[in-house]
């Protein structure tokens, strides 16, 4: 039986940019690469301010990590995470864009590289089978393109417009 | 939200798990994309799946991304690059016999033939008319003073073609009969293989076909002739088709 304290050990306060604090367990910190150097050093007294960090993404992000953590990961015979993680991953990542952007940058910033590679798999997958003006849209991006570019990149790839 | 959300280091992560299609939709959503897009080593990771043998040797100067868009998909039919002959450098001679005997005999030049009929004399069968408005190159020749041929005997035609640019001639038609009469079209048609330079190995089978064209006013003995077409049908249908046609002939 671990005594109170030792279980009190386990549990480290990560302080997100706008103040608010989060308890959690050390295998869960431990997923953010970042802090689990800092744990390796011994710089964990108190609480861990995170400056790029807000409340939403940080709970959002520790929502990730405890089940990834929680979840000792059980490979197939290909080596890649079952079934039962690949669905959950599909559904914690289905978010809106300005979700996904903040979980993207707290990923990079915390050196998460699991979520960060989910991360990127999504705005993939966002990307997959839409026409560029539809790619556009969706970001929210200028074409800057002169006239004179454009028609030669319709001519360079008459398909992309079929 | 206007963040710049997509900036480069998160594209250099995406684009590596996009396929061609996706990844060359990207190029052309603005700029930074493109600019990031066209980096050949995204390139390179889609052809090494597409075609993985590639990657085991150093490619000739090729890029990844041409290699990808050029090859991905079914290569459209190239339109033709303009013929180095023209109808200018072309003179046609035309020979035709009844029996023993020289019925028509003249050179005519490329552009006479190249012009046609254009004004079709009144008399001649509504087939044959459409025929000679229709689509497709044809090069005819009006025949001044009409001559008459009889059917039933043996007709036959020969057609040399010299061009002035290479001072070369080539044989189009070397003795063929018009054995075949498209009684409805008012035509009499003579064919032959056209014999190609060894520099075009392989191509066999396309004919030259010379018609004599008739007045639909003829008697069943007599047929008064007023023109007469060359054509290519079998392979060539446009000018500049006829004239890669010709220039691929054994001209000596």
């Amino acid at each position: 039986m671990m005594s109170l304290a030792a279980q009190k050990e386990k549990k480290i306060v990560l302080r997100s940019s706008d103040g608010e604090e989060f308890e959690v367990e050390v295998a869960t910190a431990r997923q953010s690469k970042m802090i689990s150097n800092m744990i390796n050093d011994g710089c964990v007294e108190g609480s861990i301010p995170l400056f790029n960090v807000d409340a939403r993404t940080l709970a959002k992000v520790i929502e990730y990590c405890r089940r990834h953590a929680g979840a000792t990961r059980i490979l197939d015979e290909y080596d890649n995470p079952n079934e039962e993680i690949k669905s959950w991953d599909a559904t914690y990542i289905d978010v809106h864009q300005t979700i996904l952007y903040d979980i993207l940058q707290a990923a990079d910033y915390l050196e998460i590289k699991d979520l960060l590679d989910l991360a990127c798999e999504q705005v993939a997958n966002i990307i997959r089978g839409k026409h560029v003006e539809e790619i556009r849209n969706t970001f929210n991006i200028k074409n800057d393109f002169t006239v004179e570019e454009e028609k030669e990149i319709r001519k360079q790839h008459p398909w992309l417009f079929e | 939200m206007t963040k710049d959300w997509l900036h480069g280091e998160v594209l250099k992560a995406v684009f590596p798990l996009l396929d061609g299609r996706d990844l060359a939709s990207c190029m052309l959503v603005c700029r930074q994309w493109r600019d990031i897009a066209r980096d050949d080593y995204f390139w390179k990771c889609i052809c090494a799946k597409r075609w993985p043998s590639i990657c085991k040797r150093p490619l000739p100067a090729l890029s990844y991304y041409k290699l990808f868009l050029t090859f991905s998909r079914p290569q459209r039919p190239q339109p033709l690059l303009p013929p180095r002959l023209s109808f200018n450098d072309l003179e046609f001679y035309i020979d035709i016999w009844s029996e023993q005997e020289l019925i028509f005999s003249e050179a005519i030049l490329g552009s006479v033939l190249r012009t046609g009929i254009k004004n079709p004399p009144p008399g001649i069968s509504d087939i044959l008319k459409a025929h000679l408005d229709g689509p497709g190159h044809k090069m005819v020749l009006q025949v001044e003073p009409r001559f008459s041929i009889t059917l039933g005997s043996r007709i036959s035609v020969s057609v040399l073609v010299g061009r002035k640019d290479t001072n070369q001639m080539a044989c189009i038609v070397r003795d063929s009969d018009f054995d075949y009469i498209d009684g409805s079209a008012f035509r009499a048609l003579a064919y032959a293989y056209l014999n190609f330079s060894p520099g075009h190995p392989f191509i066999s089978g396309i004919r030259a076909w010379v018609s004599l064209l008739f007045m639909a006013n003829g008697d069943e003995n007599g047929n008064d002739v007023f023109g007469i077409e060359i054509d290519f049908c079998d392979a060539a249908t446009k000018e500049r088709e006829v004239l890669w046609l010709l220039d691929m002939l054994d001209w000596k």
